[in-house]
């Protein structure tokens, strides 16, 4: 069953057409990668299902439930998480504060009890606290949990960010260019980090420019173009996909 | 431990004015009162990142409320002060979930009007505040035969909320609901793809910041016994906003400390310029605000408080530790 049915998802801005009545699904578990040339709308794709942006028509299902015209909050609260083409940490907090303020023990956080400290408060604190490390272990910076999260050298700082995502506990991630900026050391680590993820039944989706790093790592690939789909299959069978050389014309696969 | 300093530092200070004038106890007690409307600003501005410039608006309604019913309904003060604060609670409510959809220069605009609009209803709805006049024989809290109307008991009163108050945004700064702030002040886009309701969360500290100006309000209105449309003008937002911005935005204590500079020192330089002729003491505190601003913002932007942190800091590091 797929975990996420998009059809005949369209976007316009005033006139520009970004998603052309794009279809797509991405069945439940595994790492799915979407590629594209530049302008294919797929980072459009990821505002919209992530509720940033109303869609122009179109459908979009999570585990069979139809989410747009949802709220960025409501969207998390089912299920679907996304990170930011460029990182958008809180820089002024520290890294474990960074991901604590993405752990979620009551659906919202209750000024009341807050304020007057009722009871429960410091099991709640305590609970968040050891969740947060646990996320933070997961991507290797536990070590750097007090520091400000400006602090971090870049790759750490993509790291956290995808910590501070998986801690909202979601069961589709949708990871907006994480290998972008990174060298050949953080992809390895990020790679191994996305197995992980993968590995505790949390869906991935990838919108990458560096197709070697998603080639690696995806086992299904969609490849978009001016809004719409043009190709979907195994990493092997894209790379050899005519539609797909000729959208990338001149560009390596 | 910092709380026992406090509660020390407020309950000796009198016994060292006393026998001095008891203008310095109204006036500690005028600052107890410009405490409270800070600690509350601070939450929203420091906290959460959102700009209010008409914070004077919730002080006044919590303070004409509770003089209204107080005066025409003859109700007891310590039934005026929840109804006054529920209503300005209901007000904020309402005003703050269309208004805080706005950022920064919007948003600030949006509650200066608020503010300006607020101002000109005191002064307008006759009937009720008694227009530019205002109310006057507004009858002190009391505790059965106890009445709060001397100079020392009303300081009593007014910093023991000043005390709870900061119990309460210190708890506020240290659990979820202030990180959640924190996140939006940070980056609020980011906060809500983490599946924060950004809007939920500044709209109630909205609220509870326009509830504490209006106890804020409550005390002050049943401590002077007279108010009028003057004491909640557009000037006092803006000093609500300087004294944050003085303090320091990220701790109670530097609302605290903005607060306590910025109602004394003015009151200080303005007795010196009693002694020349001709000048007018007003203009003066004007002045002073605009140029403790401009210094701040070039010397501290940060705060004061966080100044003296990383004065503390550098000093440590030179030195060694102050505390052995």
């Amino acid at each position: 069953m797929s975990i996420l049915e998009v059809s005949g998802l369209r976007k316009e801005f005033s006139g520009l057409i970004a998603l052309a009545n794009l279809s797509l699904s991405i069945p439940e578990g595994g790492i799915t990668a979407v590629i594209g040339p530049n302008g294919a709308g797929k980072t459009t794709l990821f505002n919209v299902v992530s509720g940033f942006i109303p869609a122009t028509a179109g459908k979009v299902l999570y585990r069979g439930r139809p989410i747009l015209g949802l709220k960025p909050h409501q969207i998390v609260s089912l299920g679907i998480v996304r990170t930011f083409q460029n990182v958008r940490l809180f820089k002024d907090m520290t890294v474990l504060e960074n991901v604590m303020a993405a752990c979620r023990v009551d659906p919202q956080p209750k000024l009341f009890s807050a304020a007057l400290r009722l009871p429960g408060f410091r099991e709640k604190e305590r609970l968040i606290r050891e969740r947060a490390l646990k996320w933070l272990s997961l991507v290797g910076l536990e070590k750097e949990q007090g520091r400000r999260a400006s602090e971090l050298p870049f790759g750490q700082q993509r790291l956290l960010e995808i910590a501070r995502a998986v801690a909202a506990e979601p069961g589709l991630m949708l990871l907006d260019e994480p290998a972008a900026g990174l060298n050949r050391l953080e992809l390895q680590a990020l790679s191994r980090i996305l197995l992980r993820i993968r590995r505790r039944e949390i869906t991935l989706v990838v919108v990458e420019h560096n197709i070697d790093f998603v080639m690696g790592i995806a086992e299904r690939v969609v490849v978009l173009d001016k809004g719409a789909k043009i190709a979907e299959g195994t990493p092997g069978s894209i790379r050899q996909h005519p539609r797909v050389l000729a959208a990338y014309l001149g560009e390596e696969i | 431990m910092k709380y026992a300093g406090f509660v020390a530092a407020a309950a000796l200070l009198p016994f060292l004015l006393q026998g001095r004038a008891s203008y310095f106890i109204s006036l500690l007690t005028l600052a107890g009162v410009y405490a409270i409307l800070v600690l509350g600003l601070n939450m929203l501005m420091g906290l959460a990142g959102q700009i209010c410039l008409g914070h004077a608006a919730f002080y006044g309604i919590g303070a004409y409320s509770s003089a209204v019913l107080a005066v025409r309904l003859g109700w007891s003060p310590w039934l005026s002060l929840p109804l006054a604060a529920a209503l300005t609670g209901v007000i904020a409510f309402l005003v703050g979930l269309p208004i805080l959809k706005l950022k920064g220069h919007y948003l600030a605009l949006a509650t200066l009007g608020m503010g300006i609009a607020a101002n000109k209803v005191m002064v307008a709805w006759q009937g009720l505040t008694g227009g530019p006049d205002g109310i006057t024989d507004i009858p002190p809290f009391a505790v059965g035969r106890f009445v709060i109307n001397t100079d020392m008991r009303e300081y009593w009163l007014v910093w023991a909320v000043v005390f709870f108050t900061l119990l309460l945004g210190e708890n506020i700064i240290g659990s979820d609901m202030g990180r959640a702030l924190r996140a939006i002040k940070e980056d609020e886009t980011a906060a809500n793809a983490l599946g924060l309701d950004t809007a939920l969360a500044k709209t109630k500290v909205f609220v509870l910041s326009a509830v504490l100006a209006s106890i804020a309000g409550v005390l002050y209105a049943h401590c002077q016994g007279f108010i009028s449309p003057e004491s909640f003008d557009f000037f006092l937002s803006v000093k609500l906003v300087v004294m944050v911005a003085v303090g320091g935005m990220l701790t109670v204590w530097g609302a605290l400390l903005g607060a306590l500079i910025l109602t004394l020192l003015p009151e200080f330089l303005t007795l010196a310029a009693a002694h020349w002729h001709g000048v007018d003491t007003v203009e003066i505190e004007i002045m002073l605000y605009g140029l403790v601003l401009v210094l701040l913002m070039i010397f501290a932007p940060n705060g004061l408080a966080g100044k003296l942190k990383r004065w503390v800091a550098n000093f440590q590091r030179r030195f060694g530790s102050v505390y052995p």
